[in-house]
């Protein structure tokens, strides 16, 4: 077994990260078929009104008469479809211009630099509103206003890496015996700087979950019925103190899937940059 | 040090700029058309062109970008057309409640965070230091709207103890201006029994916007201040039998800031984000409500200034977030 893995396997924290994914995964793929009350991730039961958790609803029912727990397992697969695609296309977008921005310099680096400092002159949240705003509410606009925000601090991280590998002698060999640039971009450089990228992209993960939560609190994501935890909570706040429970658990499950993310991410960071290492 | 600042100012002009230009197309492909918003309902379209044409809408894009730089040099922002007041004008009174607010939250971060991270440092690996590496990791998974509604829960609706939200209660006058903080401005007014009233208002937003960045610092004073206790002047300083207190609290934590004080600036980022939602659900007054009612009502002048704002303090802090750090730690003016 390679030292890293190893290593990884080692860290209770990661594990435990590890655990929490991969529970919140096969959550996801199967919440259809375990949620024990399907039709309420949608339909309305006004004569079951805020009943407080119980054996049949395990986390009590909400305004509508909804089983909570039915939709805060139902959420999970909006959360993790949001933030994969949030993500993957936030790397489509800057690993390339990071590789560009790393491997060519000059005029092309500075300028695609300057353009992810502009993106991350304000804070992601303040810019992903102001995006959201413009298209109209839906999960789709808030994927869109996250993708378009979060791509540089992947331009950012692959650049550096970049500049680091392309100093090294194997890039001037390659480019010596004439390799094309595509070539030695993606198949010697990427691989170079895929560490770097799976850290970020873990992290990502959960940053993405907690912004895009944030912004279906702020009426700027999912529309209702949508079974997405940041709205339920937002929905949940004419029921309170009453129907405490239906702000709790949305509240606690965003926090749960948060949190693997993060775990998970730290032990891969300390794995992959030894030099970041905690220290311990 | 003239020349740092001077440097870093200079650098900051091209990314405000693109700033500028970004929310600027942004906020001018609005579906929401601002002209018809403000005619209202009844009005006719001869009526919404005309006030197109007064506000200038009708040009081309970047004519109207050119203008709009004209004016915001000029010192003018525009007009909210919700409140129908100068931006400058909201800007400027709804500031210093966010500066408030981030002020109590950052103490109360610094606070709380430093000696936690060194604490965790000495007893590395210990149960104490196992108890607060939970609260570091989940501290920053904790979303803060849904934090500030437990909180409401627990403290205002069940136990009453602590208001639900706002500066001050309803009909409460607000102090003579001075600093624009309230519990300040209450305190130099001499009315004691007020400055508390604001103070118990403060807790519970500056607690839930100050979570995250009691992690944060708690983390790096912790990792820093475990490198620090490895190097050689702290084993001479325990061979040679300083205090151990003295050691570590002046010597050993000294040493371990600068990365705090990076994180410093870079959570003050995490504030102003923070503060739109914390704002929203305690219906606190400041910028970051301001920015989201402008948001959710197309009112695109205050938008704008209030996206600059932001930007600029967020560059400011970054600036004097150096500057400090240089004052800590020598080497790091002397390596510019």
């Amino acid at each position: 077994m390679p030292l890293a893995l190893r290593r990884l396997l080692a860290d209770r924290a990661a594990l435990l990260g590890l655990a929490i994914i991969a529970v919140m995964l096969v959550l996801a793929f199967a919440a259809p078929y375990l949620v024990p009350f399907p039709e309420d991730a949608f339909d309305a039961k006004p004569w079951q009104r805020l009943e407080p958790p119980s054996a049949e609803h395990w986390f009590g029912t909400d305004g509508l008469g909804r089983d909570v727990f039915s939709r805060t397992l139902m959420g999970t697969r909006v959360a993790l479809m949001i933030a994969l695609l949030v993500v993957l296309g936030a790397m489509l977008i800057g690993i390339p211009l990071g590789l560009s921005a790393g491997y060519f310099g000059g005029w092309t680096g500075d300028g695609i630099m300057r353009l992810t400092d502009v993106f991350q002159a304000v804070p992601q949240l303040v810019l992903a509103l102001a995006f959201a705003a413009v298209m109209r509410p839906s999960i789709g606009s808030a994927m869109a206003a996250l993708t378009l925000t979060y791509w540089p601090f992947f331009c950012r991280i692959v650049y550096g890496e970049t500049r680091r590998v392309r100093s090294g002698l194997f890039i001037d060999a390659l480019e010596a015996q004439g390799a094309g640039t595509p070539r030695i971009l993606f198949l010697h450089i990427l691989p170079n700087v895929a560490p770097a990228i799976i850290v970020r992209a873990t992290i990502g993960m959960g940053v993405t979950i907690l912004v895009a939560a944030t912004l279906g609190f702020l009426g700027m994501g999912a529309a209702p019925p949508t079974p997405e935890w940041g709205l339920m909570v937002a929905e949940s706040r004419k029921d309170l103190p009453e129907g405490w429970w239906q702000s709790a658990f949305p509240g606690l499950a965003i926090f749960l899937a948060v949190l693997g993310f993060n775990l998970f991410g730290d032990a891969l960071r300390d794995v992959a940059d030894p030099r970041l290492r905690r220290s311990r | 040090m003239l020349a740092l600042i001077l440097r870093r100012l200079a650098l900051m002009i091209p990314v405000l700029l693109g700033l500028l230009v970004l929310v600027f197309v942004l906020t001018r492909i609005v579906p929401a058309d601002p002209a018809a918003v403000l005619a209202g309902e009844q009005a006719s379209p001869e009526q919404v062109a005309a006030i197109r044409a007064t506000l200038g809408l009708d040009r081309p894009l970047h004519v109207q970008f050119v203008r709009y730089l004209v004016q915001v040099a000029s010192g003018d922002f525009g007009t909210s057309l919700y409140t129908h007041r100068p931006v400058v004008q909201d800007l400027a009174e709804r500031m210093p409640a966010t500066i408030e607010l981030a002020l109590a939250s950052m103490l109360l971060a610094i606070l709380v965070g430093i000696p936690l991270g060194a604490v965790a440092a000495v007893r590395r690996n210990g149960w104490l230091d196992q108890i607060i590496r939970v609260f570091t990791i989940g501290g920053l998974a904790v979303a803060s709207f849904w934090m500030a509604i437990m909180l409401q829960l627990v403290f205002s609706m069940q136990l009453d103890i602590l208001p639900l939200r706002g500066r001050v209660d309803a009909g409460v006058p607000a102090p003579p201006f001075l600093t624009g903080l309230y519990v300040i401005d209450y305190l130099l007014a001499g009315n004691l029994a007020l400055a508390r009233h604001a103070l118990w208002h403060l807790v519970l937003p500056s607690v839930t916007l100050a979570l995250p960045a009691t992690a944060t610092i708690a983390r790096f004073t912790r990792s820093s201040v475990i490198e620090t206790l490895q190097k050689d002047f702290v084993a001479w300083e325990r061979a040679v039998g300083y205090p151990r207190r003295v050691m570590l609290w002046k010597y050993v934590l000294r040493n371990s800031l600068s990365a705090t004080v990076t994180q410093v600036g870079l959570l003050f980022g995490l504030f102003l984000s923070g503060s739109i939602v914390v704002e929203a659900v305690f219906g606190w007054p400041g910028l970051g409500d301001y920015l989201f009612s402008a948001i959710t009502t197309a009112d695109y002048q205050p938008v704008m200034a209030t996206t600059l704002a932001i930007g600029v303090i967020y560059a400011v802090v970054n600036i004097m977030v150096d500057l400090v750090q240089a004052r800590i730690d020598p080497r790091v003016a002397e390596q510019r």
